[in-house]
């Protein structure tokens, strides 16, 4: 069909409705003198940092093909995640460590029987995390966290009962919970290495979306507190960096920095960050949050600029962490600890490939991306082992292809 | 088979090549037309070549499996999964202090782009046949590095390609180099033309100063050693002989002067004296300086009789009126017409065409006539001497002798640094135009005694008619017939052609006398070219350009030996007279370096670029 959509007037009015609203919504923040006091106060500018004490800095990405294919009422999804480890050094940057892990590869089909489905999904989640799902649901704080918002814990079998598993064709929510959980599986691998690295980057935040909900859960809520626990009892900072901080008003705050840090009349306020206020800590609340869970429970979340030609970034931190490792004696010190940290993960964001992004979590998420012939491969390998078997053929199939969408 | 060749399996070729380990990329898009291969990063060339193992068309007894050679035209760097280069690029540039991190898995590689030259084929009896590129290679298939390093490579090469390196011609080979990977030739990799490539026509190009004269050498001492091989008995095989045109004085002596190699004197002192009996005698090395009459080394003369107007006209711009009266002139005059032209006023000679054949020409022609062959008169030449047919005046040449040894299968250089252009243009004309008339009436008679009559014939003497054309040089082609120093007899039989030695002629600054205009008269070269392959002689045509040659010939040259050439005109006239397809070889021409060469047969499916050694006498 021939795409003339965009010159229709209708078209062209809605558009501009919609741009309205758009600009009328970024208005939204009315933040007052005292509140930019506290959010330029809070913004701390920390160095463009080149020489640095060894450490060591690792990322996971991940990807799939969900779903890879369909047979009859079933569904087939393939989950890819890959785990980086990565040293500081002083010729090259950064060293990547080795030995390489092993990608996290998981098959996972699904029919849309009840009881089959469910099973095979909670088998799926269990090996991407790397551990039996009672466990993660065991060992994780989630359960605790969740009883004290909804004022009543459940036992671990009512939770991995009740975790949401959607039909086998839901294929945008299964993707969602099976990347996910793969990504936090590949973190959980590297937390529990022999040799961890000091800090873990993971390409998400640690939003619970259904935190405080009766019963149902989603499993990787779970698998990243699990992540979260098990980094905090081994002294390890494990974080998600998140390239959409989800906050309105962004400008107001780049403005803030740029006013504060008096970068070139021309340039943009860069290597600075701010943490949200977080109650009973800080004396100040922001109307940037309003109506969002931000930070998410247990979480500090900060606001961050590396450089000026990437966008601002919301890194997500476990309390407890930031509690026993950041939080100083004095809030100078704490800035102290903070900057440290964050010229760390300055330092790992120099690479060429990615200026301005921690280089360990753009080398996961390569190593994890599956090319379009990958995907086709991989179905083609899965439909040739399932013909050996004695399947037919042609009962397998590629919806959009074959109704000409792909 | 060359010796170190060796029968080989896939298997065994891959652990030649140094093993699964040596795998140096893997193939990822492909069609008939290009392959691209995403590899390892390394220091790599264009014109490096990779071998491509495949099973796709093995059968159930073994054969069938194939090895693609492919040879890149193209590098790019890539990195892994790394959509945009440029952007990378931009931030080395832009943003203060940024590192490329060393990565475990290599993130850096290269994108190869380039051509299948074929493949070889594994057949029933355990030896590889090549094919031109008809079939593809399978999906991701491995790739291995022509590496000049990796000890079993030249085996594998000769393995796979042997017949396209012209290694099995049992009837004699002539030597051009070794096969080039990228910049480095693969030493045991030998490429040689069929030695019936010196009677179907060689093209040497190449702009000054690549290399062409260190060609030459190589090529004379290939011949040499062919020659050696066949006196001896180890090659069952006609000898071959060449004329060499050196303007240069250096194919003798080569670098001696400077402290360098010798050059085919060199070769020929070291040759046992039975040898040099049969190689070198009576001489291979003519001069117009002042040498000795007789030796090895001889002063070089040819005479005004061995002169025909069809010569002059090959050299020389002649008026349709000039060639005909110039005809006149030797229907009348024979061997005697220069001097008569030269010393005869040009009314006198038109009184006297006239009176002979009732021809009246205008004297303006006449004396135009004089005037082009004027270069020959009053000791202007020092090599062409004086006959006037009057008594006293004796025919001194060393063209039967030539001749001669040509036919026998001799190696003669002749040194042209003393001789205008127009005399070496002539001495080389009348040699082809004699050989070929010889040649062509030896091809034609089939009762031996007919021969010698036949032969006169042929040079244009006919007492019988009163046509006196080449006869003092038919006299002494006669006596030498009679002692056996020209081979056309044997047991009482006419010796065919096909069993005489190959003579090749050297035409250097070949557009000087192979250009359009030279020869719309017709040239004896021209003949030599259509019908020369007939009689067992050919042409090597030097040239610094391909663009100057007449298209009639440059289609009948079916070896070329194409060197760096001038311009972007000269390499597109290369690629398009090529006997092989060297389209996807542009790039390969443009940035050849010195004593690479191009080797384009006829006698190959591929076109095959080649390093010539230095040329060293042992």
């Amino acid at each position: 069909m021939r795409f003339d959509f965009h010159l229709r007037s209708q078209v062209k009015e809605q558009i501009t409705q919609l741009a309205t609203q758009m600009h009328s919504w970024d208005d939204v923040p009315k933040v007052n003198d005292l509140e930019k006091m506290h959010l330029q106060d809070a913004i701390t500018s920390f160095q463009h940092t080149i020489n640095i004490e060894p450490f060591t800095i690792g990322g996971v990405d991940g990807s799939g093909d969900y779903p890879s294919l369909t047979y009859s009422d079933s569904f087939v999804y393939v989950t890819l995640a890959q785990g980086t480890v990565y040293q500081s050094n002083t010729d090259r940057g950064l060293k990547e460590v080795g030995p390489l892990g092993e990608p996290i590869i998981d098959f996972l089909w699904l029919p849309e029987e009840k009881k089959q489905r469910i099973n095979n999904f909670t088998a799926g989640l269990g090996r991407l995390a790397g551990s039996p799902v009672e466990t993660v649901i065991d060992e994780s704080d989630y359960r605790k966290l969740n009883g004290k918002i909804a004022g009543k814990t459940h036992s671990i079998s009512q939770l991995t009962d009740n975790m949401i598993c959607p039909h086998a064709s839901d294929s945008s929510n299964i993707g969602i919970q099976l990347r996910i959980t793969g990504e936090l599986g590949a973190a959980a691998r590297l937390l529990s290495a022999e040799t961890p690295p000091d800090i873990t980057l993971i390409d998400s935040t640690f939003s619970l979306p259904t935190l405080g909900s009766a019963k149902t859960s989603l499993f990787f809520e779970h698998l990243k507190r699990w992540c979260c626990v098990k980094a905090s009892q081994r002294n390890l900072l494990f974080a998600a960096l998140s390239k959409s901080h989800g906050l309105p008003g962004i400008g107001l705050i780049e403005q803030l920095a740029k006013e504060k840090l008096k970068p070139d009349a021309l340039g943009q306020a860069e290597h600075w960050f701010l943490r949200l206020p977080q109650t009973g800590i800080e004396d100040w609340e922001t109307t940037l949050t309003d109506g969002r869970t931000l930070p998410p429970l247990q979480t500090v979340t900060y606001l961050v600029r590396f450089h000026r030609t990437t966008p601002v970034l919301r890194l997500d931190i476990d309390l407890t962490y930031w509690q026993q490792h950041l939080q100083g004696k004095s809030s100078e010190q704490t800035k102290q600890n903070e900057c440290h940290l964050f010229e760390q993960l300055d330092y790992a964001s120099h690479d060429q490939r990615c200026y301005g992004y921690p280089y360990p979590i753009k080398a996961a998420h390569d190593r994890a991306s599956l090319t379009k012939q990958e995907r086709v491969v991989l179905r083609k390998q899965i439909i040739d082992a399932a013909v050996k078997m004695g399947m037919r053929r042609n009962l397998f199939r590629d919806a959009s292809q074959a109704t000409g969408h792909a | 088979m060359p010796p170190d060749t060796i029968d080989l399996t896939i298997e065994s070729l891959v652990s030649h090549l140094g093993g699964v380990e040596a795998r140096f990329g893997v193939l990822a898009e492909s069609n008939t037309n290009q392959l691209t291969v995403i590899a390892h990063d390394a220091d790599v060339a264009v014109g490096d070549l990779f071998l491509l193992p495949d099973q796709r068309g093995r059968r159930p007894d073994g054969t069938g499996e194939r090895v693609y050679i492919f040879r890149t035209t193209q590098y790019a760097n890539t990195l892994n999964r790394q959509l945009a280069m440029d952007d990378v690029a931009r931030n080395k540039l832009t943003m203060p202090d940024a590192y490329l991190a060393e990565d475990l898995l290599e993130e850096t590689l290269l994108e190869l782009t380039g051509m299948i030259l074929g493949y070889a084929e594994l057949v029933a009896d355990g030896s590889w046949e090549f094919h031109r590129p008809r079939r593809l290679p399978e999906h991701l298939c491995v790739v291995y590095r022509v590496d000049p390093e990796q000890a079993g490579t030249a085996q594998v090469i000769n393995a796979l390609m042997g017949k396209q390196l012209g290694q099995q011609n049992q009837d004699g080979r002539i030597y051009v180099g070794d096969l080039l990977a990228g910049e480095y030739p693969l030493i045991g990799v030998p490429v040689y033309l069929p030695l019936h490539a010196l009677s179907h026509h060689i093209g040497v190009f190449g702009r000054t100063g690549v290399g062409k004269s260190n060609l030459m050498m190589v090529l004379l001492r290939s011949i040499l050693e062919h020659n050696a091989a066949v006196d001896s008995g180890k090659l069952d095989a006609r000898p071959a002989s060449i004329l060499a045109i050196d303007p240069h004085d250096e194919f003798n002596h080569w670098q001696l002067a400077s402290g360098g190699s010798d050059g085919i004197a060199g070769v020929m002192s070291d040759l046992a004296s039975n040898e040099q009996g049969h190689l070198a005698e009576p001489f291979y090395y003519l001069s117009a300086r002042d040498l000795p009459d007789t030796g090895p080394e001889r002063r070089l003369r040819l005479s005004w009789a061995d002169v025909t107007p069809d010569d002059l006209v090959s050299i020389i711009d002649f008026s349709e009126q000039q060639v005909m009266f110039s005809h006149a002139v030797y229907d009348m005059k024979g061997e005697k017409w220069i001097s008569y032209l030269l010393y005869t006023g040009a009314g006198q000679v038109v009184e006297d065409i006239q009176g002979d054949q009732g021809v009246v020409f205008m004297e303006g022609t006449a004396a135009a006539v004089q005037r082009r062959v004027s270069f020959l008169g009053d000791g202007r030449s020092t090599v062409f001497q004086p006959y006037t047919g009057k008594s006293g005046s004796t025919y001194d040449s060393q063209l039967p002798q030539i001749i001669a040894a040509l036919e026998q299968g001799r190696l003669i250089i002749v040194d042209t640094t003393l001789m205008g252009e127009l005399e070496q243009f002539l001495l080389n004309t009348c040699i082809a135009r004699v050989l070929f008339h010889l040649r062509r009436t030896v091809r034609a008679t089939s009762v031996a005694g007919d021969l010698p009559q036949r032969l006169r014939q042929a040079l244009g003497n006919n007492e019988n008619v009163g046509r006196i054309g080449m006869r003092q040089f038919a006299v002494a082609i006669e006596g030498l017939l009679e002692e056996g120093k020209l081979p056309y007899l044997q047991d009482s039989q006419v010796v065919s052609p096909a069993d005489l030695p190959l003579i090749n002629l050297v035409i250097e600054e070949a557009p000087s006398v192979l250009n359009p205009d030279r020869i719309r008269f017709g040239s004896v070269f021209r003949d030599i070219c259509r019908q020369g392959r007939k009689f067992g002689i050919g042409l090597t045509v030097v040239s610094q350009q391909v663009s100057a040659i007449d298209n009639g010939i440059l289609t009948q040259i079916n070896s070329e030996l194409t060197m760096a050439l001038g311009n972007e005109q000269e390499r597109r006239e290369a690629i398009r007279n090529s006997s092989g397809d060297m389209n996807g070889f542009e790039r390969e021409l443009q940035i050849q370096g010195r004593g690479q060469v191009m080797v384009s047969a006829t006698s190959q499916d591929i076109p095959l670029p080649v390093q010539v050694p230095l040329y060293r006498a042992n």
